[in-house]
Formats: C-alpha cells, structure tokens, sequence
C-alpha cells in the first residue's frame, strides 16, 4: 500500500465510485434493485414484529377500525343523526376508516422510519429510502385484513358492489402515494426537526375530521363544501365508500385533483429526501 | 497474497462538518420562532475536517490496520469508504463486493427469535438471502448458540447476543471487508475465535481494512498499515513502519519526562533508596527515544542513609504489551554495587539495544538476599525507533521483538555426492 499519486486509480464497470453528490435527480433505481432483498427483511421484519402473538397482533389490526367505526356510528349515526341512504351507519363509518387507516398508518410509520432507524443509518449503508419503502407492506397487510372483514360485512348485509369496484384499487394507490409523499417529507424533517413526530399525529387528527371518514361528504353544507374540497383526501376516501357501497358520488374532476397531489406529494418527498439524505448519519 | 491490483483508491478525500456557532434548532418550533425573530441573522459557521486530502491505494489481498489517536479521523475514512456518510470532497473507487463491520449485531431485533435474526442482521449487512440460507449451518455453529435458535434474542445473555452477532458478521463473505472495533466484545475464548476467523478471511486473500486500537491485535492481523493524524494521512506502508511511526508520533505527549519514583510497597518495597531515575543519550542529557542498535544509558540517583552490603540492581524493560523482553542486572558479588554508603548515581549503559522499534517501559529495583528491598515499576516509558541496523539502509523490518548484532562468515564447502545421499 501507498500513498497515492494523483494518476487516475480504478476503472472499470464494476468499479463503485465515493465523491460528493450534488443534484437531486438520479434516485439510482438500480442500487434499490439490488437491495431488494433488504427491502424484504425490513418489510418482514415489521410484520413479523406486528403479528408475532398471532392472537393479540390480528385482533388489534381488527379491533382499531372496528371501535373507531363503532364511535363513529354512536356519535354521526346516533347522536349527529347524518344521513346513511338506508345502510347500516357502522358500514358507512367502516367503509371511511379502511381508506383512512391505510393513509394514516402509512403516514405515521413512514414520518418516523427514519429517526427510529438512526442506529442503523449511522452503523451501515444502504438506500436510506428503503427504510419509508419499507413500512409499505406491513401497512398492505394491515390493509388487506381490514379489508376481508369489510368483505365478510357486505356479504352480512347483502351489499353488492357495482362496477364502481374497478376505482377501489386506485383510490388505494392515491391514499398509499398521498401518505408515502407526505411520509417522507416528514421523515425527512424529523431527522433535524424532532417535534415532526409531535406535529405529524396532531396533523393527522385534524385531517380525519376534515375527510370524510365518519361520514359521507354529500352531508357536507353546500356553503363550506368548495372549501372542504381542497382537501386531496375528500375524494380518495369518499370514492373507495362509493365503490363498495355504492353511497356519495364520483367527481371526476376531484379525483384527478387528488391524483395530481399524490404525484406532486410523492415528487416533492422525493426530492427533499434526496436533498437532505447525504446529512442523516452526521446529524441523526 | 497481495496482488498487484488496486482494489481501493481514495484521491484526495475529505470529510467536513459545519458547526455552527450557536445552539442548533432542533426543533421545528424553534426555527420558526427564530426565524421570525430575526430573519436576517445568519450565524457564525465553522467547518471543521475530520479527513483531509486522504489519498491511497490498497492492493487485493492487503489486511491494512488504520492507525492515530482518538479523533485522527479513523472511523471517518471508514464509514467514508463503506457508504455511510458522503465525502465532501475527493473521491474514493473501490473493486469488489464491499462488507462494513462498524459495529455487531447492528439492527438486531429484542423481539424476534434468533434464527429470524440472522437474517435480518445478515440482510441489513449486504448478503443475499440465497448466501445466508447456504451459510445458515456454519453461522449456527460458530455462534454456538443452536439451542436457543427459536428464542427472542431479548431473552439471550449479552455473552450469546455477541456470539450470534459475530458469527453473523463473520460470514459476511465479500472481497473487501472494513472492520471497526468490533473485537472488543465478548469474553477472551470468543475474542481468540474472531481473531481467528478474520486471520482465515486474511488467508483467503481478501482485502480487509481494520481499525484498532489494541496494537497487539493489530499487529498479529495486519499486513499493512496506514497513520492518520488529525484527519490527514501521515504514513502509508508496513505495519510495523505504521505503528513505529505512531508510537514515535504519540512520544511527546503520551511520555512524561518524569525522573521522580514511585515504587510499589505491594512488591515489599520497604526502602526508598532510590531517589530518581533517567534515561540519557551519549551526551548525558534526558531521552526518551532510543535507537535500535544504539546506546542505551540508564542513570539513576541513589540515597543510603546507612551504609548498603551485598544489593543487586535489576532493570527490566516491559513491551507496551506488558510481556518483559530484557533483563539487566549488576553481579551478586565483586561488583560496583557490594557496598554502597550515602549518595551516589548509578549508570547502566547498554552498548547496543536488541530491541525492535516499539513503546517500551523501563522497571528496576535493588534486590537483597530474598526480595526487592526498593522495587520501582512503570515509570520510565520510552521509544525505540528504527535505525539502520543493519548497515543497509533498511532499518530492523522483520518479526519478532529482538535484534542481535551478528557475524557471518560464508566458507566455500565442497558439496559431496555420498554427504547427501540417503543412508
């Protein structure tokens, strides 16, 4: 071994090259490729730790949206007494909170990836954005459990969905991009800014109130109502209700809308993570 | 089994870290707050380089140690050159499938049963899931922990968290491995077992960069070897160069000067005959740097209140590792020391020190009859540094703690063909 001269020292097609980067736009598709392996341990891992005591970890994926709708059903059904367009209002609450579950969760565990994973960031390499990808499948699966209950509640009730189900898929795309892009703007963050993991709960309450989890936006005043549109949310959850139960309505333009902040949010993530991912070890 | 093939090549790299001169807002409230308070304010910055302008090359085969002191930028260069963090200038290339050991057991579970771990651990250190289901049997043996295979690792010892931890680690079956510290886990056994194994990863001709601070590991495992010193690189070469550069390196520091002793009474020391102790080059003046080969003087002043018969002075010279490499001694009898009275300075000079490049510490004590009557211990530390022993330039470079001054004599032999036939 030597000290170097200054002549080139490596080349070759296998040769991996360590310098500074600048510029935001290469998310190196193929480095994540090659950790996919990883990409599955971390997905694994966070299903394994969340249905390790098989009894309380699926009767607490279970029981979250089932006493939220149970709430929900008590206070707009009963006491609020919101329109339900003759279904049973814990089916219409239900309905909400399985479109508003996948966002939430989704959104919580991918503002946090980064911070609970500091250990790691500071001990090993890997793509940092393998840690948000990752927390994807726990929240599917998550997703996919409530789902089969919502099944097993329609096949109850005798509620037949119509064609409207091909949009079921989408609006759980949107939901998924629309909480990974605001996931990892936060995580990103949080990794200097340690009250994100204060104000991402906080943010999320109110946005349950203002989405239409508990009940149907067509109960929604008319006079707030462009208002209450903004919100990227409206569409999503109020459609994935529709699709299944066939209650509210499709706006086709609100859906695109909720569309293009999904890709603008995800966009944005993107880029501030790169922007900010060459500093987690050192600040972390 | 190093090659010519240049496997990890840094030009210029080098790391900085800003830090600013006020507290950092660490909360998003804070900023917010500040910002309003003071939009234009910009803080005092500071950068500091924790590496600076670190260029080599390391050939196949190498098994380089880092050597410096805390904070020299060790740690920095590795976690540079494994992808943790980003250089902020420079470059580094390296050729070949990369493992980094900074720390065991990293991304461990509490929760989740041993077997789960290993490949988790496995994963998140870089191997395929195919490699550690075909390696699973070998990293269950070496843990040696299979009974417990199916237990939540929280419910492990620390002892066997460690020794799952390394065995996966020792696996990591890649063609260059950097290794930070990681040996200083686990009890004695289990340690001997990892040197072990890394000695293995060394014979299969892989490239390993380690970073130690215990120069006898260093030193039973490394090759080569690189000195860093305040984020710059000072030496490139040998280990035994590296480590003899660094020692000379840390003299002025880490070496008192001290001529006063403290003896230890544990030992029986009863008397405080001896007043102080030096080491001196040729012109009598205080040294803590010897050269290999060269004149060693010990002086030490002594002090008989009453008059001293038949004591024997022994001076003995420790490694850094604690093990004792010489003996010197005055004769029991009919030497200087038979009868000594009031003050007087003892001098000992060896003409030529035998000993290898190194840090040294120096202990002597006067002996009577059955026992140290004044034992003094660790003291004295000095350097040996390299010299041209040999008379070629090329300074003692070879194995071992001594070096004796030698003749040879070549002598023509007539070689008969019955002299090696077999009988």
């Amino acid at each position: 071994m030597t000290f170097a001269s200054d002549a080139p020292s490596i080349e070759g097609p296998d040769v991996v090259i360590i310098r500074p980067r600048h510029g935001w736009l290469a998310l190196e598709v193929g480095v994540l490729w090659k950790f996919r392996d990883l990409l599955m341990a971390f997905g694994w891992r966070d299903v394994r730790l969340r249905y390790r005591q098989t009894f309380l970890g699926v009767s607490w994926v279970i029981l979250q949206p089932l006493l939220g709708a149970a709430i929900f059903a008590i206070v707009f059904g009963r006491i609020a007494r919101m329109p339900s367009q003759g279904i049973p209002y814990f089916i219409i609450a239900y309905s909400g909170l399985l479109g508003w579950t996948l966002f939430s969760t989704a959104l919580t565990r991918a503002s946090i990836c980064l911070v609970a994973s500091a250990e790691l960031i500071r001990k090993v390499y890997f793509p940092r954005l393998l840690l948000p990808l990752g927390v994807v499948p726990c929240v599917l699966l998550d997703f996919a459990v409530a789902g089969v209950l919502m099944i097993g509640f329609m096949i109850y009730y005798r509620i037949v969905p119509g064609w409207g189900l091909v949009l079921f898929p989408i609006t759980t795309v949107i939901l998924l991009c629309m909480a990974m892009g605001f996931g990892i703007i936060a995580a990103s963050l949080a990794v200097r800014y340690r009250d994100i993991q204060y104000i991402v709960p906080l943010f999320i309450q109110l946005m349950m109130y203002a989405s239409p989890v508990g009940y149907s936006a067509s109960a929604v005043p008319a006079a707030i109502r462009p208002y209450y549109d903004l919100n990227p949310l409206v569409a999503p959850i109020e459609i994935m209700r529709w699709s299944l139960l066939g209650v509210g309505q499709v706006d086709v333009g609100q859906l695109f809308y909720s569309i293009a902040v999904s890709i603008v949010a995800l966009l944005i993530g993107l880029i501030v993570f790169r922007f900010t991912e060459r500093r987690f070890a050192d600040v972390i | 089994m190093s090659s010519d093939r240049i496997v990890v090549s840094t030009r210029g790299l080098s790391k900085s870290y800003v830090i600013e001169h006020r507290p950092q807002d660490s909360t998003v409230a804070e900023a917010l707050f500040r910002l309003l308070a003071n939009p234009f304010r910009s803080s005092a910055k500071e950068e500091v380089w924790s590496l600076r302008d670190v260029s080599l090359d390391i050939r196949e085969g190498q098994i380089v140690g880092v050597v410096g002191r805390n904070g020299a930028g060790k740690s920095t260069l590795l976690k540079l050159l494994s992808r943790i963090t980003e250089p902020t200038r420079g470059e580094a290339r390296i050729a070949g499938r990369v493992g980094s050991l900074i720390e065991v057991g990293t991304g461990f579970q509490p929760e989740l049963t041993g077997r789960e771990n290993i490949f988790l651990n496995g994963t998140i250190l870089g191997m395929r899931r195919s490699e550690i289901a075909r390696r699973f049997d070998q990293i269950v043996d070496f843990s040696g922990i299979e009974k417990y295979l199916d237990t939540p690792v929280k419910r492990y010892s620390s002892g066997m968290y460690v020794r799952l931890a390394f065995a996966v680690a020792a696996h990591l079956d890649t063609d260059i491995l950097f290794v930070d510290e990681v040996l200083s886990v686990g009890d004695a056994e289990f340690q001997k077992k990892c040197l072990g194994r890394l000695s293995d990863v060394a014979e299969e001709g892989r490239t390993v960069m380690f970073v130690g601070h215990n120069m006898a590991t260093l030193e039973s495992l490394c090759t080569h070897g690189i000195l860093l010193d305040k984020g710059r690189l000072l030496h490139a070469g040998t280990l035994k160069e590296t480590v003899a550069e660094y020692q000379q390196m840390i003299r002025p520091e880490h070496i008192s000067q001290e001529t006063v002793v403290a003896r230890r009474v544990d030992y029986g020391s009863r008397y405080e005959h001896v007043r102080s102790a030096d080491l001196v080059d040729e012109s009598g003046n205080s040294t803590r740097c010897v050269t290999v080969g060269e004149k060693l003087a010990i002086r030490v002043a002594l002090e008989m209140p009453l008059p001293l018969e038949g004591a024997v002075f022994v001076a003995w010279i420790d490694s850094s590792f604690g093990n004792c490499v010489l003996t010197l001694k005055t004769p029991r009898t009919g030497g200087p020391m038979e009868r000594l009275h009031g003050k007087c300075e003892v001098t000992c000079v060896v003409d030529s020190i035998p000993l290898m490049p190194g840090e040294y510490v120096l202990n002597f004590g006067l002996w009577k009859g059955a026992g140290y009557i004044d034992l003094v211990d660790g003291n004295i530390t000095f350097i040996v540094q390299n010299g041209d022993t040999f008379g070629d330039g090329w300074g003692a470079h070879a194995t071992g703690v001594c070096v004796a001054p030698s003749r040879w004599r070549i002598e023509r032999t007539v070689v008969r063909e019955a002299a090696i036939a077999p009988t």
